[in-house]
């Protein structure tokens, strides 16, 4: 695997420059690398939080006196109601995951992330979303219900224009783009880890990373769940929100704070990974406590999806209740506090060097704790109580988003702009952007905490004279405008560094990590080889790394073949077990997301047979997508291969397409949980839920497609089960075999659900059981097409006895299928009868 | 069962603290719905006393398991990477142990159902 021949290393370069650039002209939009996709994540990000300042800025212009009229209380709710949407959907999140896209696989040795169409995908996603959503803001229909769109206020009573539709579609859309990024960083970061880069020794940041990816995937799917249903609400009258037609308003609130409340560490825990890699960098000394740094990471993964009932307390909740979610939330402060004791020690045992990242560093310091603190006052029930819906809670949210995401992204931003852009940041302007930024914020929002405080409501558009919040109002509004001076003479700083910063020494920080070693100017694939690392300071303990790097002195420092290769790891010890090749330049990404985007606009006007056009459409594009796959010859020829190799990924029983299917199914799986909590929430709770007298689901056809389903099930476990022992006789017809077997269980399901007695639009009960219906039909149907389409592949040669890969990862989509379907007959039909429910 | 170093000792016991989450949260609530105490505002009903009792087991799984992902971490013989997750993993164990004990605090003064 070495290749020691460091005089050709110049060729080296050229090969791997052809095999991984981007197509030129518009063909830049077919591009699917890190660096690219990652960098487009951030720059849109940017824009969308400039657009979320100015609308911060118009409501500080109509607070800043009272009884103004600058903008009238209609615009007033749709201001305030984008400014938080852009700033959490828009911003907050896809910034971060933008800067994971971009900064993994330079950080564990990789030349891409595992699944580069899909972070592509994701891109086209977010940005098709993003701009929906604002285009309702200038076609003067914006939803206008708060960025929580609690029901009722957002429903078709009392929203009865298109804006929630465009929050509910729009959202749902940028989703998306949440979920392929989050199963995306887990796969990649277990998996496509450099030779030798053990779970202990891999950075601090892409535990942090983990954690998020992982978190978005059981954190998104309750508010998925919940806005495809007030849309089907609002759509189609399906009741399951309205108490009378026995749905219930706080069942909303449960599935978005379900969603809302991870969502806060979901932004928080990347920032906080950033200030965990840049303060031993700039302290010069290892981290203090990595080991309780990875256990409070983990630690707050969990306990933080513990606590969204706080957000819920003046609902009426029994105390205990409320008592219970209060101690969690108190809980929480735990790790965050690990986490802040531990960066103080590595501060207070380092040689800190005061450059301009780790001013706002300090800044972040400063701010995240006062919102901590905040945050436990509010965990308190009795204060919730006093300060809910006021100014405080604002106040507290801004200093524990803005102190917590916002300052360290800036960190960050600067710390690795060097990297990006191989010059250095210039110095006096952007310390008077932090400066200004600082005070301003202060200014902004610790007097916001004393407005909250005697009384004022948070969301109102303007205010009498004389409540005694005039000059808190006056000031806060100065600050809010300080501030924004202090985020211009930062882009002014960023745009004049391209002209006027100094050229960047390839590690100009001293730093520890890979990738500080990537070439100057950076390429599109990282690294000429992939070096072996034992250490989690591989550049201080070997400082010339980045130069062997560069000669190609390390691993797959190979290009004839033509393919885009990165290491697949042992997800524990980092050992390499195979290579992967990754897909090159692909337009299918652009091309589903475009008809996604068309049937979102399609919805929002309500015209639903072009929808259903374009959701074949996507369907079609995305069944071309995943038909270059495996060893088609645009994916992976099988020439250049040589013996003494490690195995191509395809060519394997345990690839990432594998751990990617278990990961979004873990995924799905949340969202049908959601929709489980849903039907027993509303059972237990909804004062209007009335069950029908018969059961309107004929049980016994149901029955039978199930038995068939199981046959399907087994015989596609028999069949992988002997492909991976090298039986693979008559492969193609089992594949047909088992597709009908699936098309028979399907036509069951669509032939029962026609012949049934639901009246979806009367009763919640049925309502539910409806969407039950229609998730385990796509299942089905899902799978059974994937297996006509495997059936199609061996026919061409791409999946045989020799090559199993891709059978295997389709098992957990059946035994997932099988699984839900069961237990849905058990939930909503079997357990109601046997209750006497029916 | 799973060894002390299996990796996803990392997030196991956390992941039956969550388990017992929504035990506990669905009793009180399906307690209070289904058969609400007779002395609505009394505490130490029989809701009350059911959530304790279905915490303690909880407790005394998750301190076994940090007892002995601790016990496994200091084995000589371990590599580096397995200690990291024995002792990463002992430490969620106790925190989940500790975090269940933490929350059913409040059961023990107050009222469930009101």
């Amino acid at each position: 695997m070495i290749n020691n021949s460091a005089h050709n290393n110049g060729s080296l370069h050229q090969q791997l420059e052809r095999i991984w650039a981007n197509l030129p002209g518009w063909g830049t939009l077919s591009a699917v690398n890190h660096t690219t996709v990652g960098l487009r994540f951030i720059l849109t990000g940017v824009v969308f939080f400039l657009i979320g300042g100015i609308l911060a800025m118009l409501m500080r212009t109509q607070l800043a006196l009272p009884e103004q009229e600058i903008l009238h209380a209609e615009l007033y709710n749709q201001i305030f109601t984008m400014h938080g949407t852009v700033m959490m959907f828009l911003f907050a999140i896809p910034i971060l995951e933008g800067l994971a896209i971009y900064m993994i696989p330079k950080m564990i040795g990789a030349r891409d992330l595992v699944f580069p169409r899909i972070s592509s995908f994701g891109y086209y996603c977010y940005l098709f979303g993003g701009i929906i959503i604002l285009s309702s803001l200038f076609l003067g229909v914006a939803p206008d219900s708060g960025w929580f769109m609690y029901t009722p206020l957002s429903s078709s009573t009392y929203a009865p224009g298109p804006g929630s539709d465009f929050w509910l579609l729009g959202v749902t859309f940028v989703e998306i783009s949440a979920m392929a990024a989050g199963v995306e960083l887990v796969v990649s970061i277990l998996r496509t880890r450099t030779n030798g880069m053990t779970l202990g020794t891999m950075p601090i940041f892409c535990w942090y990373i983990l954690a998020m990816a992982l978190m978005i995937v059981f954190g998104f799917p309750p508010l998925i769940l919940a806005s495809i249903l007030l849309e089907l609400e609002r759509s189609a009258g399906l009741p399951f929100f309205e108490v009378a037609g026995g749905g219930d308003p706080l069942l909303w609130q449960h599935l978005f704070w379900l969603f809302g409340h991870p969502d806060v560490y979901i932004i928080f825990l990347p920032a906080a990974g950033v200030v965990s890699t840049l303060l031993p960098v700039f302290a010069q000394r290892p981290l203090v406590g990595y080991r309780w740094v990875v256990l409070s990471i983990i630690v707050m993964g969990f306990i933080s999806f513990g606590l969204w009932v706080h957000h819920m307390f003046t609902v009426g909740i029994p105390q205990l209740a409320q008592a219970f979610f209060s101690a969690a939330s108190m809980l929480v402060a735990i790790p965050t506090g690990i986490q802040i004791f531990a960066w103080l020690a590595t501060l207070w045992t380092g040689k800190v060097i005061f450059a301009l990242p780790m001013l706002w560093i300090m800044g972040f310091l400063f701010i995240f704790v006062a919102g901590g603190l905040t945050g436990v006052m509010l965990a308190l029930v009795p204060f919730n109580w006093q300060v809910h819906d006021t100014h405080f809670v604002v106040a507290h949210m801004h200093y524990v988003l803005v102190g917590g995401m916002l300052f360290p992204a800036l960190a960050g931003f600067y710390y690795w702009l060097p990297q990006a852009t191989g010059s250095m940041p210039t110095k006096k302007l952007g310390y008077w952007g932090f400066w200004l930024t600082f005070v301003g914020f202060n200014l902004t929002f610790f007097l916001m905490h004393l407005t909250g405080l005697i009384g004022m409501p948070r969301r109102v558009y303007t205010y009498e004279a004389g409540l005694g919040w005039d000059w808190l109002n006056l000031l806060s509004s100065i600050g809010g405008f300080v501030m924004a001076a202090g985020i211009a003479a930062i882009i002014v700083d960023i745009a004049l560094h391209f002209r006027f910063g100094r050229k960047a020494a390839r590690n100009p920080w001293n730093a520890d990590t890979l990738e500080w070693a990537v070439d100057k100017p950076q390429s599109t694939y990282n690294f000429v080889s992939l070096p072996t690392v034992t250490s989690r300071h591989p550049l201080w303990e070997d400082p010339k790394l980045p130069d062997t790097m560069a000669e190609g002195k390390h691993g797959l420092a190979t290009s004839d073949h033509g393919r885009r290769e990165i290491f697949g790891c042992d997800p524990i010890s980092g050992r390499t077990r195979e290579i992967m090749h990754l897909p090159t330049n692909s337009w299918w990404p652009l091309l589903a997301a475009a008809a996604l985007a068309v049937v979102c606009i399609s919805l929002l006007v309500r015209t639903y047979w072009p929808a259903l056009g374009a959701t074949l459409v996507a369907l079609v594009f995305f069944l071309c997508w995943s038909w270059e796959n495996g060893v088609h010859p645009k994916a992976a020829p099988i020439e250049g291969t040589e013996p003494n190799d490690f195995p191509l990924h395809s060519r394997t029983q345990d690839g990432p397409g594998l751990w990617g299917m278990v990961v979004a199914l873990l995924a799905d799986a949340t969202l049908y949980m959601s929709l489980l909590f849903g039907w027993f929430y509303l059972w237990t709770v909804a004062s209007e839920w009335q069950v029908p007298e018969q059961t309107p689901i004929a049980l016994v056809p149901l029955i039978v497609s199930g038995v068939v389903l199981s046959v399907a099930v087994v015989f596609y476990h028999w069949i992988v089960s002997g492909l991976k022992q090298g039986r693979g006789d008559r492969l193609e017809g089992n594949f047909w075999w088992v597709t009908l077997l699936g098309l028979a269980h399907v036509l069951l399901i669509v032939w029962t659900f026609a012949s049934s007695t639901l009246s979806p639009t009367q009763l919640a009960h049925d309502a539910v059981l409806t969407v039950m219906l229609i998730y385990v039909l796509i299942h089905s149907g899902l799978a059974t097409i994937t297996t006509a389409l495997q059936a199609l592949r061996v026919r061409k040669g791409y999946v045989s006895k020799a090559l199993v890969y891709e059978p295997i990862v389709l098992r957990p989509l059946w035994i997932y299928t099988l699984g839900i379907f069961w237990l849905s007959i058990a939930a909503f039909i079997l357990m109601p009868l046997g209750w006497g429910a029916h | 069962m799973l060894a002390p170093t299996h990796p996803m000792q990392l997030a196991l016991g956390l992941t039956v603290w969550a388990l017992w989450f929504v035990v506990w949260y669905s009793a009180l609530s399906l307690g209070c719905a289904l058969a609400p105490p007779e002395s609505i505002g009394a505490s130490l009903s029989w809701i009350n006393w059911l959530l304790i009792a279905l915490s303690l087991p909880f407790i005394a799984v998750l301190l076994y398991w940090a007892r002995r992902s601790w016990r496994a971490s200091v084995d000589a013989g371990l590599t580096a990477t397995a200690r990291f997750i024995a002792q990463v993993a002992a430490g969620a164990h106790l925190v989940a142990a500790g975090a269940v004990v933490f929350m059913i605090l409040p059961g023990l003064v107050l009222p469930p159902c009101v």
